[in-house]
């Protein structure tokens, strides 16, 4: 009976999502189910409009499922609405939505400052966080005087300042370009290796979810269920050449194949 | 080289048309062909504008007219936001009073003057309900306004964060707010001038637009322009000071860095 000894970090449960509209009901999500173990890096893929971000929401506490319920840790989200559960986690969105009246350092430490910290905590950890980020020197910065990709790393920073347990990523590189995004996985590879959170990341490229996942889960059009899940074995860390392997690029494929069977 | 010429025809040029302007004036009321008590020598209007700031009397007029602009603007600016985030915040409050808010607006309120000379005395009272009444909608409309049009998405992530409501209003709606709210104050200014002109024109013994009557009936018209005067720099005065504070309370915004 020891075998299923580890908690999973994060249970997805009989998940479903129904939108009430004027043309009447629609189902956005079906039912779906997943585990996360502590640590892991799960990629989530799908068609787009099958209900990604909504699924992520549903996880993060920002909208409440029709059906199912989300525990993180053991502690159940929905059902019983705990308020450490969601205390837990933090996101990062596609637009990196700083805001320009905060420094960089107060941005990052605004988690913190909505949680009442004392300002000379929440600063020396931002600037923590910032020298993870790679960003120091920049703390008493403006968000404008910093580039795409600088800050979407502040906007992955202020995530980070709660110590979450679980980080919620909803395309986090998606608008930068392609150069600066090879290079942001690997940060985000070396940054979730630091902090040892455990990472559910939302993205529509192929590539980026098998570099960057333990799992890659693929969803079906909508109404959405998991359609496959898929182990990503290459060992870590993982190198931008490492996507040049058969390994690896079987991988793409085989992915590839399982989104190409449903018309787009 | 491009550049410094630019930059002496942008001072000069102004000066030249202000110069241009003047010698043109006096030399056309000078055939006395023009009666100086319809307009003056831009000389004599001059010359009795120095009389006039030198003249302790006058100065106190100065200080009437300020106190009353400067408390109706206050007043604005306090009703007008509190209003404004109120009706933003709880949308049955907007949906029991913007219709009257509204409907007031319409109402050319100067002519709701008289009444409050009835209601407010001769005092200082009734020149700053006008000067409040005139001055308060531009404030009140861009706060709720700016208030309820904060994005969605910054929202989300003060969502995303647990945030209080009061924590959102504070660290967000206010601070997206807050450009808007500062360019409904560089309009309200202007407006208070006018409600307090307005006021001191139609009651009471004190203030510019009083003395401006009394130089009229007393056919002084050269001091007439100079209270005139007196009058617009202090309009250029207290714009100037919003306009300022504005840079320095939201140096982040696009509007900080543009000229007028």
């Amino acid at each position: 009976m020891s075998v299923s000894a580890v908690q999973p970090e994060l249970r997805v449960e009989a998940i479903g999502k129904t939108f009430e509209s004027a043309a009447g009901p629609v189902q956005a999500i079906e039912r779906i189910d997943f585990d996360v173990r502590p640590g892991e890096f799960i990629s989530v893929l799908g068609p787009s409009g099958c209900g990604k971000t909504t699924l992520l929401r549903m996880i993060g506490g920002l909208e409440r499922p029709s059906t199912g319920d989300v525990a993180i840790g053991g502690r159940s989200i929905w059902t019983s609405g705990s308020n450490e559960a969601v205390r837990s986690l933090a996101f990062a969105f596609q637009d990196s939505r700083l805001f320009p009246w905060f420094s960089i350092e107060e941005n990052i430490a605004l988690p913190l400052r909505l949680r009442g910290e004392p300002k000379e905590k929440r600063l020396a950890r931002a600037r923590e966080l910032c020298a993870l980020v790679g960003l120091q020197g920049f703390e008493k910065a403006r968000p404008r005087q910093l580039s795409g990709g600088m800050r979407q790393r502040v906007s992955l920073a202020r995530a980070l300042a709660i110590d979450p347990r679980l980080l919620l990523l909803d395309e986090p590189f998606g608008a930068l370009d392609a150069m600066t995004r090879d290079q942001m996985n690997l940060e985000l590879q070396r940054i979730c290796k630091t902090t040892g959170a455990t990472v559910l990341l939302i993205t529509h490229s192929i590539s980026e979810a098998v570099f960057l996942g333990d799992r890659v889960i693929v969803l079906s059009p909508r109404p959405s269920r998991v359609h496959s899940v898929h182990e990503v074995t290459l060992p870590r860390p993982r190198t931008i050449a490492m996507q040049e392997t058969t390994e690896f690029q079987q991988l793409v494929r085989a992915v590839r194949t399982d989104i190409a069977g449903y018309p787009a | 080289m491009n550049r410094n010429l630019e930059t002496i025809l942008r001072i000069g040029l102004p000066l030249i048309t202000l110069a241009l302007f003047f010698g043109l004036w006096s030399y056309y009321v000078r055939d006395a062909t023009i009666s100086p008590f319809i307009l003056p020598a831009p000389e004599k209007i001059g010359r009795s504008f120095l009389v006039q700031i030198a003249d302790p009397g006058v100065w106190r007029h100065v200080r009437v007219t300020l106190t009353e602009a400067l408390g109706g603007f206050f007043s604005a600016l306090v009703a007008g936001v509190t209003l404004g985030a109120l009706m933003a915040k709880l949308p049955p409050v907007e949906w029991a009073f913007k219709p009257f808010i509204i409907a007031l607006q319409l109402i050319p309120k100067v002519a709701l003057a008289p009444l409050f000379i009835l209601w407010f005395g001769f005092g200082l009272e009734s020149k700053i309900v006008i000067s409040g009444v005139l001055a308060f909608f531009p404030i009140f409309a861009n706060t709720l306004v700016a208030i309820k049009s904060t994005d969605a998405g910054d929202r989300e992530v003060f969502a995303s964060m647990r945030a209080t409501p009061l924590q959102s209003f504070a660290l967000l709606e206010l601070p997206t707010a807050l450009p808007m709210i500062l360019t409904g104050a560089e309009v309200a200014i202007v407006l208070a001038i006018i409600g307090a002109i307005v006021g001191e024109f139609i009651g009471g013994n004190s203030g510019l637009g009083y003395l401006a009557v009394l130089r009229l009936q007393e056919l002084q018209v050269d001091a007439l322009f100079g209270v005139i005067l007196i009058l617009a720099l202090i309009g250029l005065l207290l714009y100037g000071s919003v306009a300022v504070l504005r840079r320095l309370l939201v140096p982040w915004h696009q509007s900080a860095a543009t000229r007028l």
